[in-house]
């Protein structure tokens, strides 16, 4: 019998159960079960306090962090402010350089349609790209290479447009818009990819992209639009620049370099011999970590609009903040618009 | 346009407050969230060194293992789905990253000693005090008696008392940690406090 509640016992005290007051009387009495009561109370009292010899209390989590932060610092830099002086100094300069008037012609967008009511607007183009003219919009062919050949786009409409050569055309970008409202990035990448899409008929880009290692100012764009209407053309010369603004232009171009715009990305495990696909993917999911509603570029996108992967490369050189992370900048960037 | 960058960036996703907190925190890590990670690791330092130190019986091993565990937790975040509990699935990651351990490092001392869930046989490790002056030199002799009557324990018994007696599991933790029944770790646990403490009474323990 005493066995029996001797075994019952034990079980209970090994287990830490509950005692009944019975219970805890024949622990009293009983000196093999009094013996196990106190052994089990020292060996559990010990054991909860036991650690790993010589690993205190938070020195893994220490290590852990450390190393998950020198990891994350590695391949996702923080964006401080006080680290990116050069970003700083550059944006200053943008800022300037708009406040001065810099952008305002590079800013207007291409208008075919003109005052004087020859409006000959060019299919497929006419949505996405204005024709700057003047309000004379004389129909006079020159054949004489103006100062504005140096960013010239060749944009050949379709058959049945006419031919304006010379002009500064220029994607009316988000960036662009005037009023500087704010708005929808994805809608705008959209709206600028839908907008290439139909420009594939009828533009074609001159840009030399094996000459991309040089600095933005140096890609030639050619702009002319060749468009043809009842035989009509018009060749304009309205935004050409004088040589005092180009050199303004160069001067504020080489202010700006030597601010050393810092990349963002400039830590980013790009490499050369990886594909486009697979280093818009490592920029997407850079961009991601720090952004929920960034803008997501698409290798095919890119493609079709005929940017390289060397192309896509260096503009990330230029990328000072997510928020410069979009189609339009990097088209602009390859195109040599700024 | 940062500035409604930096507002998208802010929110976070919302999740089922029923969801164990443990889960919710790992969740949130896999979103770049260090501050849930950390708390995780912070609760589960014991747990894994306690686990890893089991098995190879070395500080500096253990904090190495310890370590490797969680940064591979860290790194494979986004796979947790939840469907099981984050405690489980830590300890399945340190027990494997620990008997990874022993295996590259002692290839040639396999025993039949004792034998891993994978059936490959592993030695248990020496943990007399002369092979571990640095670790004796630390800890208390109640603890390293304690210690080495630990390692005379079965797999399984040991198993049990690190989990329970150390890092204060309930049976039901253990139970799905372990994918018993939790009246099997109650009879389990029994049967391991009592071999435990018959090893310290050959001790002199008591």
């Amino acid at each position: 019998m005493i066995d029996i509640t001797c075994e019952s016992i034990k079980e209970k005290i090994l287990l830490c159960e509950k005692l009944t007051d019975a219970e805890k009387e024949h622990i009293a009495q009983c000196e093999e079960c009094r013996a196990l009561a106190l052994q089990t109370e020292k060996m559990l009292s010990e054991l909860s306090e036991m650690s790993v010899p010589g690993i205190e209390n938070g020195m893994i989590t220490d290590r852990v962090m450390k190393e998950v932060r020198k990891t994350k610092t590695a391949s996702f830099p923080k964006f401080k402010i006080s680290n990116h002086i050069g970003t700083v100094a550059a944006l200053v300069i943008v800022v300037a350089l708009f406040a001065s008037g810099r952008f305002s012609d590079t800013n207007r967008s291409l208008d075919i349609a003109n005052s004087a009511g020859k409006a000959d607007t060019a299919p497929e183009i006419s949505t996405e790209f204005h024709a700057y003219t003047e309000s004379d919009n004389s129909d006079e062919v020159s054949d004489e290479p103006t100062q504005t050949e140096e960013k010239r786009m060749k944009i050949t409409a379709t058959p049945g447009a006419r031919e304006i050569s010379d002009e500064e055309a220029e994607f009316e970008t988000p960036n662009a818009v005037e009023s500087g409202s704010e708005y929808d990035s994805a809608n705008d990448v959209m709206m600028f990819s839908s907008n290439l899409d139909s420009a594939q008929n009828s533009v074609s880009y001159d840009a030399d992209t094996d000459g991309l290692s040089q600095k933005t100012q140096d890609y030639a764009v050619n702009n002319s639009i060749s468009a043809s209407s009842g035989g009509s053309s018009v060749n304009e010369n309205t935004q050409s620049m004088s040589e005092e603004e180009i050199f303004e232009e160069s001067v504020s171009v080489e202010s700006a370099e030597e601010a050393e715009i810092v990349s963002i990305f400039s830590k980013a495990a790009f490499a050369p011999e990886n594909t486009l696909e697979e280093n818009v993917e490592i920029a997407n999911a850079y961009v991601l970590t720090v952004f929920e509603n960034a803008n997501m570029l698409k290798s095919e996108t890119l493609k079709d609009a005929g940017v390289s992967n060397e192309m896509f490369l260096e503009w990330l050189t230029t990328v000072a903040n997510v928020g410069e992370y979009s189609f339009d900048s990097l088209y602009s960037y390859t195109q040599g618009i700024d | 346009m940062t500035g409604i960058f930096f507002k998208n960036s802010v929110k976070e996703k919302e999740y089922d407050n029923n969801l164990p907190e443990d889960t919710l925190l790992a969740f949130r890590a896999a979103e770049g969230n260090e501050e849930a990670f950390e708390t995780l690791v912070r609760k589960y330092e014991k747990l894994v060194s306690s686990c890893i130190y089991q098995t190879v019986s070395n500080t500096e091993d253990t904090l190495d293992i310890a370590q490797e565990t969680f940064l591979k937790v860290y790194k494979s975040l986004s796979t947790f789905k939840g469907e099981s509990s984050f405690s489980s699935w830590i300890y399945r990651v340190a027990k494997n990253c620990a008997l990874d351990f022993l295996r590259k490092k002692k290839p040639a001392s396999m025993s039949l000693d004792s034998t891993d869930e994978e059936g490959a046989t592993i030695d248990v490790p020496d943990t007399d005090v002369k092979s571990n002056p640095e670790d004796a030199a630390l800890k208390s002799e109640a603890e390293n008696v304690l210690f080495k009557a630990m390692q005379k324990l079965s797999d399984e018994h040991r198993e049990m008392i690190t989990l329970r007696d150390l890092n204060g599991f309930t049976y039901e933790e253990i139970a799905s940690l372990l994918g018993l029944e939790a009246g099997t770790v109650k009879s389990r646990l029994f049967r391991a406090r009592e071999a435990l403490r018959k090893i310290l009474i050959k001790e002199n323990y008591f």
